[in-house]
């Protein structure tokens, strides 16, 4: 059973799964650096962009705006991030078109395998890593900041814009989510150093090693706030339920809205975690009960409906809501289970390599020496109390018991 | 400076600390009342084990126990209970075996200390280390010189004895 809401020892490897499956350092600069060269590219000679992007604006989107970018790992070591390019196109273009010249112009982009042409951006994919850039018409003056209109234009069916504002979205939930304390920012920090997380993306041949080196360091404190932690660890768990699965999966800023939602709780990351899925669960019970679909809103600008793509059928709140309680019960069970049986739990719910590799990081950094060992007053042993309250004032209660060394013998 | 304090720590306030420390440990006299015992939980690295804290405080050399109640203890599967790393191993039950939680050839515990502030945390410490133990076999707690375990002992026995 477990003694209260706390869990130190799930939380250190919660935080630990976590970092597995973050951007290095290095591929942060990588991933910059394409950022950068999108205006670059598009302004070279021979793009037919050229005359439109004097006064374009790039700028990262969804995840990488929030610190959520995680790999996504279902079938391959792949980060997708996102990026709007801002720049007002011909008033004669259709949508259609503003996408068809925007997948040309990036036809030779460096490093890139191949470009896509989607049904609201035109994706650069390259190895370990896909780019989304949308482009986005800005809204006429006087306008709100950062809002435009980005373009639909499917195989089928008639062209549509829609008006929104990720930058917006993104400085909402920065605001929203409580920063972590500057303990669990220096233990998630060491714990960083100590893992030693390795690089996945792999620049070409276009792409000097030296372009990447001399970016500055880009480091957001946000990425370790407890709410935008929980974010990854529910978008890992949802990228293996829905690996398999012929269906949409829950939008991507409809998540990160409730998990900015949800208090930060004074209990720790797995309690988070529990938080956000409970969350999401009641609105999934409302929207099947009241049978409304949810249409959760830009709050930096309400116009925009971040549910207009999902969830369509109520087959899909169902099945989302079958995946929030099957991970609710797997976290109650790994409150009740000792480390082997964790483990296998944590297979289950964010993949057996992750899982497997946060499990020995956690038991590695377990140092040997006798020294005096953090307890919680009542409950037991913390190997990191860092953990104990990653965003609220409240201090746990912590003694430290004296050095000493364990010892075998026979009972007399 | 402050003196070191030689005065054996008496059972009242052994009780009342423990409560203050450790509310969940019920108290209770054991035997003719001459051991006192706390039963309660204790976590390990997450889950918690039912414990039983066992101290003769009437024989004044005599140190607390560990018992781990409930979940037993186990070896590591196809392993042997006198593997288990650190206990006061009991031959004729093992699974009854005490925590060896400290080297009493450094005197790290004496009657002087507070059990709720030393054997405790101790304890909870060993199960956290046990966990790990049973994941890939290493103990990573602090070692006292020798052997870790029992079974270790009477391997070291039968190869000097070879």
């Amino acid at each position: 059973m477990p003694l209260d809401m706390t869990t130190p020892g799930l939380d250190a490897l919660l935080l630990a799964t976590v970092l597995e499956l973050e951007l290095s350092d290095r591929d942060r600069r990588v991933a910059e650096k394409r950022y950068q060269l999108i205006p670059e590219h598009l302004q070279r000679p021979t793009s037919r962009l050229r005359p439109y992007m004097e006064t374009a604006l790039v700028y990262a989107q969804g995840s990488r705006a929030i610190g959520a970018t995680i790999v996504h790992g279902a079938d391959e070591d792949r980060f997708d991030l996102d990026a709007i390019l801002e720049f007002p196109p011909p008033r004669s273009w259709t949508s259609r078109m503003v996408l068809d010249e925007l997948h040309e112009a990036f036809q030779g982009f460096p490093d890139v395998q191949e470009v896509v042409r989607c049904t609201r951006c035109v994706q650069l994919r390259f190895a370990f890593m896909h780019l989304d850039v949308t482009p986005m018409d800005p809204a006429a003056e006087p306008r709100s900041a950062r809002v435009g209109q980005i373009h639909h234009s499917p195989d089928l069916g008639p062209d549509e814009r829609f008006s929104v504002n990720p930058f917006g979205f993104a400085a909402w939930f920065r605001s929203k989510v409580a920063q972590p304390t500057r303990a669990f920012q220096d233990h998630v920090q060491e714990l960083r150093a100590r893992m030693g997380s390795h690089d996945r993306l792999v620049v070409g041949t276009v792409l000097a090693d030296a372009d990447i080196d001399d970016l500055p360091e880009l480091v957001d404190p946000i990425r370790d706030a407890p709410q935008v932690i929980a974010l990854k660890l529910m978008k890992r768990y949802l990228n293996l339920r829905y690996a398999k699965r012929d269906m949409k999966r829950p939008v991507s800023v409809y998540l990160s809205k409730i998990a900015a939602l949800v208090p930060a709780s004074p209990y720790g990351l797995c309690a988070q975690l529990e938080a956000y899925a409970q969350e999401l669960d009641r609105r999934m019970t409302v929207a099947l009960e009241t049978r409304r679909r949810p249409e959760e809103r830009n709050p930096a600008f309400p116009e925009e409906n971040f549910n207009d793509r999902w969830p369509k059928e109520e087959r899909e709140m169902r099945v989302f809501q079958a995946d929030l309680r099957h991970l609710l019960e797997e976290l109650g069970k790994a409150r009740r289970s000792d480390l082997v049986d964790i483990r296998r739990i944590f297979d289950g719910l964010f993949g057996e390599t992750v899982s497997g590799r946060a499990v020995r990081s956690y038991m590695d950094g377990i140092a040997g020496g006798a020294k005096a060992s953090a307890y919680e007053h009542g409950k037991g042993f913390v190997a990191a109390p860092a953990l104990l309250a990653p965003a609220a004032a409240r201090s746990a209660q912590t003694s430290r018991a004296p050095a000493h060394h364990f010892h075998p013998g026979r009972l007399r | 400076m402050a003196l070191k304090r030689t005065k054996p720590r008496s059972p009242q306030s052994q009780l009342g600390r423990m409560a203050m420390r450790w509310p969940a440990l019920d108290p209770c006299l054991v035997g003719a009342g001459d051991v006192l015992a706390w039963i309660g939980p204790l976590r390990g690295l997450q889950m918690s084990y039912q414990v039983q804290v066992q101290w003769e405080w009437t024989r004044s050399r005599s140190f607390p126990c560990v018992f781990v109640l409930d979940p037993p203890l186990r070896p590591r599967p196809g392993g042997r209970f006198v593997d288990i790393p650190h206990l006061i191993y009991n031959g004729d039950a093992p699974a009854h075996s005490a925590l060896c939680l400290f080297d009493p050839d450094e005197g790290e515990w004496n009657v002087t200390m507070w059990i709720s502030d030393t054997t405790i945390p101790w304890a909870s410490e060993w199960l956290h280390h046990y966990e790990l133990w049973h994941v890939d076999g290493v103990w990573r707690g602090a070692n006292a010189p020798g052997p870790i375990s029992v079974g270790a002992a009477q391997a070291e026995v039968l190869h000097d004895v070879q």
